[in-house]
């Protein structure tokens, strides 16, 4: 312990050396203006570039549909091993902003920490690209708002990268969602739902994604771009536990389990309910006190819509014999089992619901909104992010889905924006 | 009356003073302790709670909190950072939040280090209001401060924080400059216009452009001219600045504001510099601004647009033209240009006019025309917005769509619409078409009664499986099985019986498994005898009792053929029946051919079948010495791995170390031992512990990492309670031993005579009871087997085989017994199967149910001993429910309380294995007969809290113990009934960590017993809160008077025994065996006691023994006391 002071007392020094970050002007050249090969031609080979390649990041060189051109990382053995798992025939970066630059790549792959993908969105869409992101949406609900309005303002098209509401088997429910939505479109378990998301209704909440509090300040090795890989969260000198792998448990750039998982589980349900242009207008917490920086446990979050459905995390599935969805008429248990007998069979016979863009290559080529874009993705994080702040501040909170604010909260909407470091700026 | 009311309320206010003097004598630090000791709290009442607390410790209270903030990185600061979280947090009302932030503001001015000037600023972030605006208009100019102050002057958002910013743009560089500007540009700050029109035209390109950028958000009228200068002087182009960017921008907001003039103006410019390709998107974005403005005018605008660019543009022109073309004007000049059109392009202006009048009747005609335009994007156009009204009634036009197309790509359209908008009632409908359907569209319709499982429309469908149309003909083959209902097993039959290609066969297999049910046997089975081949995949799903005989015997007598698809058939069987005959192809040498499918199918019907737990596993257990590769290791143990059960736990934990095992071992581990996600709690005890501890570095994968914390968090929770222990070692007999007689009759020996027996009957075991490859073999004609120790109340778990005519049992408290023995022995009545208490006679000595395995295979009792009541599940099964075992050595006697364990022998070959006992203390406490005979006397007998006075809410009976339960009131003490002045009083506690808790001796029931009486500290003062204590607050020590020695507490979790010895003045504290505080209490104060605190408790020589809560989990057991003065 003792000889770690010495490295301590440079961090801090880092500290102050670090916290203003210098950076050069940054042309941005859409590529739509510059036109150029192939922009709509179906023929033509879509192309694409990771920005983050860790865990994350690498499961993305297989996605469909498109040729990888490019990768970067502010972690250079990141990126030197990303770059050979893909072939070795792909060009590397450190900075996302050279990437962005290059006119032959149409579509972004974004897979940083949560806490970059908001400035990035944003920042790939004035370059022109489409913009294939990782979920969460992003870390707060005001960058959320942001990412929307500039796809719209660049006519640019956006995935989030969780694809259950309208591919692969539900998690417990050992199905798709789509009979979910028939059963649930057809008005046959009444109004309004209740829905739980708990071990018991087959959803694990990953509660290992916790941060540890008070970590030792170390140097920062040699392959990392700790600057950069900071990007807009205020500076906090460099540990290992902060980054790569474990970096969700720091409020900073995610929030833990309901973060990881969240919007993993709650945007096929806020489908289901038909929540697409709307959010909760409450949420309820029950948790232990959360460090400011490190994230913890909780037990329940409940979020309340202005019709009366209810979402409820369970973090403690403590009631064990609960339904996934109930409904004044009729309730759906893990397993897709039911109260209404011969629901499987007739779930065939209700009409189905109208039909997703699942594929983003169809979506970049036709122009056609992708089934889970930035507008019901951005929806489905702001989920997330209500229950990130209501578990923060320890209360109940309302808020407007309109405006997209909390009523009579001053301290809940500060945290709306999360004011961004240096020369970051959304 | 008056006076005696006034001399009340002055008494009352006295004792009120008094007591809160009292109160007051705990020194601040102390309290500030106390609540730091409690943070995190652990749930939002407590954090409200202990929020109001740390408001409540006042200005000089909140100063010791803040000073604790210490860089990060240093472990001592993490309660205090919890504290200052909780306040800035948890705060809600304006008068609480300006204390909390002076109290920020005195500590960011002491503060030194940047880190936690940074730390204390973000905090005003959230709770500053314009009070902090002046100190951190200090910080802007600091280079390391700068960032987190001009972030919290932005969240604070005051008047006076934007002045104190805009004040600033003019003074600092423009790196800071161009931060300031971007927050004003935010704020949309009026007054700061000047200052950054000025910049607009700065040569720093990144000032320019967040000057630019500011100014667009502010909106301001007068603005116009700068912005349409910098973006002309970019020739409209991207530049570094971005000035077109920030043109585009402000006409957005001017927009938004409803300046339709100036949008005009704006937009007007931008269209006539925008006539290049690559100005398209600043093209857009001016048309869409100008369409808003003037909806009117927008078809007008726009369908010119049409013509210019790519398709990709004048996609976005519809798109833009979509809210303005809902009026009658707009409808008919769009309806022009459709007619115009043509291809995707008509397709497009039909899709925008239709979606722009969602409620106009003319869209239904212009639905209805456009499903028979000759366009055929324009048809599918038709067709998907049909389907998105979800209006039944376009569903005839839809169907008669589909009918009539030839294209796959419209029919794929129109079959998504049918689908879309039929619903139960639409089987006819659809099924009418098909008649009279193109082949391509007669299949698209068959998929659809299929995709709707429509069992109604059966005929529809079978008639098509004779169709001279290839297509038709696979579409109505592949239907058929969703379609199929039990009413048609006679028809699946007949065409099963003419079908001659494999997949029509195959079709028809699954539609008659789909439409089998229990009326369908004996139709199936009559078929079976006319064609087996073609009928044995159906029979696994018949649940027919002798379905499998027939494919049992097929595959055994059948030729290669029939046996190739008897065993197919045998792999697929629904329930646990084949599972024995695949076990037995799996063992004939002669069928190595099956070996590898036959030991999956095996493993995979064992794991999905209704049998118990335990018999899962003795199933399991049985094929895996057949394993013969890593794979079919692994595919046993992860098929162990959702058998919850010790013995499983046990049986997998043995491949830990095997490296062909080790990952499968190690997951199953996981699996059995933790809870579930579902909320079923995990397995407990000393065995479970050491098992988890053992595979901990055995995890590997990606969640590895994770799966450990989730074991960790596991360990820490689990309680220390030994569970079942094993009582053979798998490799001898050490435990064990001979019998001698009856416990009646050794009751009655000499010891010396009884010694002699024992050895007499040991010499005998070995002639007839040996260990072998991990189990107990007996042979031969010796006595039973007993266990040296005695047991009372017991869970039990052993495993038994026996041969053909076996006979055995399992002796409890050293009587006969539960009974085991070789069902076939109907002479001796053993057809009702083991596990009876056989030597019943007034209660029952039959089992329930015959559970037995076959003579040969292993089988498991558990086993439940409570008093004379016993339960016995054989192999899973409950065979014994709560039944009393009568003594059979002395019927008029009660069974003896305890007594030895004895595995039975009867002459015939028997095997036990896996032997495990837990012993239960579902007893009363109970005073060993040494502190019976001192004079001991029991407080607390483990069942209620009799003898006890006080908080009995926070303080309640658990497991045999008390426990205080801070998540309720937290502060509470419990206390004799009784006073006591001269005592021995032993007890044993158990703490969590930071645990605060105190023994309070010559107590009155109100006041602070510390000072009132005395108070022996309970304390986990391990815990880093408690790391700068006084000598005089360690555990064990009297409150502010006597010290302790530190270092005599077990590990947290773990039980200490405790004595306090109270003589007059004098006292001495025994924690675990050692003396850790003693001395003359009336001596050690002669000169003032150690915290400088009165005492007056010194003085008091009689009062309640307690529990003094300070709000944390602690758990007492075993508490007795012996009065010294009787």
């Amino acid at each position: 312990m003792k000889n770690n002071s010495s490295s301590k007392g440079n961090s801090r020094r880092d500290f102050i050396k670090k916290s203003v970050f210098a950076l050069g002007a940054f042309a941005i050249v859409p590529r739509h203006v510059l036109g150029g090969k192939g922009f709509l031609a179906p023929s033509d080979t879509l192309t694409k570039a990771i920005i983050g390649v860790g865990g994350m990041g690498r499961g993305h060189i297989e996605y469909e549909g498109t040729k990888l051109l490019a990768m970067c990382d502010v972690d250079k053995v990141h990126l030197k091993d990303a770059i050979a798992l893909a072939g070795g025939k792909v060009r590397g970066y450190s900075d996302f902003r050279e990437l962005l630059a290059q006119p032959d790549i149409d579509i972004v792959h974004i897979a940083t920490p949560p806490h970059w993908h908001g400035i990035m969105s944003v920042m790939a869409a004035q370059a022109g690209k489409d913009v294939w992101c990782e979920k969460p949406m992003t870390r707060t609900i005001g960058e959320g708002k942001r990412v929307v309005e500039a796809m719209e303002q660049y006519g640019r098209m956006f995935r989030l990268n969780t694809w259950f509401r309208f591919k692969d088997n539900f998690y417990g429910l050992g199905t798709t969602v789509k009979p979910l939505k028939k059963v649930v479109d057809s008005g046959i378990l009444g109004w309004p739902l209740k829905v739980t998301i708990s071990g018991v209704t087959g959803f694990n909440w990953k509660f290992y994604w916790v941060g540890k509090t008070n970590l030792q300040p170390m140097p920062v090795p040699s392959e990392l771009d700790y600057e950069m890989w900071l990007g807009p969260a205020q500076y906090k000198p460099y540990n290992p536990h902060r980054v790569h792998s474990t970096f969700r448990g720091y409020w900073d750039y995610d929030g833990g389990g309901l973060g990881d998982m969240g919007q993993h589980y709650i945007d096929p349900v806020q489908y289901i309910l038909g929540k697409d242009n709307t959010s909760p207008v409450r949420v309820d917490v029950d948790s232990p006190q959360q460090h400011d920086d490190a994230v913890g446990t909780w037990r329940r979050i409940e979020f309340t819509y202005a019709d009366g459905c209810k979402i409820i995390l369970d973090g403690e599935n403590k009631d064990t014999t609960v339904p996934y969805i109930e409904g004044p008429k009729g309730k759906i248990y893990r397993g897709f089992k039911s109260d209404i007998p011969n629901i499987l069979k007739l779930v065939d016979t209700f009409p189905d619901p109208e039909p997703q863009v699942s594929t983003f290559s169809e979506s970049v080529i036709s122009r056609k909104k992708f089934g889970l874009n930035e507008i019901n993705g951005h929806r489905s994080s702001t989920i997330v992010n209500i229950g990130k702040i209501a578990l923060q501040l320890g209360r109940s909170l309302e808020f407007d889905p309109v405006k997209q604010e909390f009523i009579n909260d001053e301290a809940a909407n500060r945290l709306i924006n999360e004011p961004m470091r240096g020369p970051w700026k959304i | 009356m008056k006076s005696i009311k006034k001399l009340y309320i002055l008494v009352l206010l006295a004792v009120l003073c008094f007591q809160a003097a009292a109160q007051d004598q705990r020194l601040l630090k102390t309290k500030v302790a106390d609540v730091l000791a409690l943070l995190p709290a652990s749930d939002n009442e407590q954090s409200k709670r202990l929020f109001r607390e740390l408001l409540n410790l006042g200005d000089e209270g909140m100063v010791m909190i803040m000073n604790g903030v210490v860089p990060n990185g240093i472990a001592e600061g993490t309660s205090s950072r919890y504290a200052v979280s909780l306040l800035t947090h948890y705060v809600t009302s304006a008068e609480d939040k300006s204390k909390i932030e002076n109290a920020y503001l005195v500590a960011l001015s002491k503060a030194t280090d940047p880190e936690v000037k940074a730390y204390f600023i973000s905090n005003l972030k959230l709770v500053g209001s314009n009070e902090s605006v002046k100190p951190l208009a200090n910080y802007i100019a600091d280079k390391d401060l700068f960032d987190p102050a001009v972030s919290a002057l932005i969240s604070i958002n005051t008047a006076d924080a934007k002045q104190v910013l805009l004040t600033s743009l003019n003074t600092q560089s423009p790196e800071i400059q161009i931060k300031l500007t971007k927050a004003l540009g935010r704020f949309r700050y009026q007054p700061a216009l000047e200052s950054i029109t000025k910049n607009a035209s700065s040569n720093n390109a990144a000032l320019q452009k967040a000057s630019l950028w500011s100014l667009a958000l502010i909106a301001d009228p007068g603005s116009s001219s700068v912005l349409l200068l910098q973006a002309a002087s970019s020739g409209f182009k991207n530049n570094p600045s971005e000035a077109t960017n920030a043109l585009v921008e402000y006409l957005h907001q001017v927009s938004a504001k409803g300046n339709s003039a100036l949008v005009k103006e704006i937009s007007g410019a931008i269209l006539d510099k925008t006539t290049d390709p690559t100005q398209q998107h600043y093209r857009l974005a001016a048309l869409k601004e100008l369409a808003k403005a003037d909806p009117q005018g927008s078809p007008k605008l726009l369908i010119p647009e049409r013509s210019k660019f790519d398709s990709e543009y004048q996609k976005e022109i519809l798109k833009i033209a979509t809210p303005a073309a809902n009026n009658p004007d707009a409808v008919k000049r769009w309806q022009k240009e459709l007619k115009k059109a043509t291809g995707a392009s008509q397709a497009d202006i039909f899709t925008m006019l239709v979606s722009s009048n969602p409620n106009d009747q003319s869209i239904e005609t212009l639905l209805t025309q456009g499903i028979s335009s000759e366009n055929p994007q324009v048809r599918m156009a038709a067709a998907n917005e049909m389907a998105k009204r979800r209006n039944r009634k376009y569903l005839p036009a839809v169907l008669d769509y589909l009918a009539r197309s030839t294209d796959d790509g419209e029919i794929a359209v129109a079959t998504d619409a049918v689908l879309r908008l039929a619903d139960k009632s639409s089987g006819g409908v659809i099924s009418s078409k098909i008649i009279s359907a193109t082949p391509k569209s007669k299949a698209a319709l068959i998929k659809i009664l299929a995709a709707r499982r429509d069992t109604e429309h059966f005929d529809v469908v079978a008639k098509e499986i004779t169709s001279t149309d290839p297509l038709v003909k696979s579409a109505a083959f592949e239907a058929l099985p969703n379609v199929s209902a039990n009413k048609n097993g006679n028809d699946l039959l007949k065409m099963l019986a003419a079908a001659e290609s494999d997949s029509e066969i195959s079709a028809i297999q699954s539609a008659l498994i789909a439409s089998i049910d229990n009326t369908s046997v004996s139709l199936v089975n009559e078929a079976y005898a006319k064609d087996k081949v073609k009928l044995l995949p159906v029979l696994p799903y018949l649940n027919d009792k002798s379905a499998l005989e027939k494919v049992v015997s097929t595959f055994y007598h059948g030729n290669e053929k029939e046996k190739e698809v008897a065993f197919e058939a045998l792999s697929n069987w629904q329930d646990n029946e084949a599972a024995r005959t695949l076990l037995a192809i799996r063992k004939d040498a002669a069928l190595k051919k099956y070996h590898e499918a036959a030991f999956s199918a095996f493993v995979a019907q064992v794991g999905k079948s209704t049998w118990p737990d335990d018999q899962k596993l003795l199933m399991l257990r049985d094929i895996m010495p057949l394993a013969t590769d890593k794979k079919e290791k692994s595919m046993v143990l992860r098929a162990a791995g959702s058998v919850r059960t010790f013995l499983s736990l046990m049986f997998v934990s043995k491949y830990i170390d095997d490296p062909d095992a080790s990952a499968a071992a190690s997951r199953s581990v996981m699996q059995i031992a933790l809870p579930t996600a579902d909320a079923k709690p995990g397995l407990t005890g000393l065995e479970v512990r050491n098992t988890l501890q053992r595979m901990l570095d055995k995890l590997t994968g990606d969640d590895s990492q994770y799966e450990r914390i989730d074991i960790l968090t596991y360990l820490e929770k689990l309680p220390y309670a030994k569970g079942y222990e094993s009582i053979f070692n798998g490799k001898d007999l050490t435990g064990w031993q001979g019998l001698v007689e009856n416990p009646i009759v050794r009751s009655k020996m000499t010891k010396e005579l009884l010694a002699k027996k024992q050895q007499e009957a040991n010499a005998k075991v070995g002639k007839n009871w040996s260990v072998k490859d991990g189990y107990i073999m007996f042979q031969g004609d010796g006595a039973n087997l007993s266990t040296i120790r005695k047991y009372g109340d017991v869970e039990m778990i052993v495993d038994w085989k026996i041969s053909k005519n076996g006979d055995s049992g399992i002796y409890l408290r050293g009587s006969p017994q539960i009974q085991i023995w070789d069902v076939a022995r109907v002479d001796a009545g053993a057809q009702v199967g083991s596990g009876g208490l056989y030597n019943n006679e007034k209660a029952p000595s039959k089992p329930l149910k015959v559970a037995d395995n076959p003579v040969g295979e292993w089988n498991t009792f558990h086993i439940k001993m409570v008093g004379d009541r016993v339960t016995v599940y054989l192999n899973g099964v409950l065979v014994v429910d709560d039944v009393p075992m009568e003594n059979y050595w002395d019927r008029k006697l009660p069974l003896f309380p305890e007594e030895a364990i004895e595995l039975q022998a009867h002459g015939t070959e028997l095997y036990f294995r896996d032997i495990y006992v837990k012993e239960l203390s579902s007893k009363p406490y109970e005073l060993t007969t040494d502190e019976k005979t001192q004079g001991f006397e029991v407080l607390f007998n483990g069942k209620d809290l009799n003898n006890w006075i006080g908080n009995k809410t926070d303080y309640v009976v658990e497991d045999n113990t008390i426990a205080i339960y801070p998540t309720k009131e937290g502060h509470g003490n419990l206390n004799t009934e009784k006073e006591y002045s001269d005592f021995i009083f032993r007890f044993d506690f158990q703490l969590t960590p930071g645990a605060n808790n105190g023994l309070g001796i010559h107590a009155p029931v109100e006041g602070d017993a510390a000072y009132e009486g005395k108070e022996i500290q309970i304390l986990d003062n391990t815990a880093p809160v408690y790391s700068k204590l006084e000598v005089w607050q360690y555990h064990g020590s009297v409150y502010g008077i006597l010290p302790a020695k530190r270092e005599f507490l077990k590990p947290v979790g773990e039980w200490n025994q405790e004595e306090v010895y109270v003589k007059g003045d004098n006292i001495k504290v025994t924690l675990n065996g050692t003396v850790i505080a003693e001395g003359d209490l009336k001596k050690l104060t002669k000169n003032g006691t150690l915290d400088h605190k009165d005492h007056p408790g010194l003085n008091r020589h009689s009062g309640h023994i307690g529990f003094l809560g300070h709000g944390t989990v602690v758990k007492f057991r075993n508490i007795r006391i012996k009065d010294l003065t009787k």
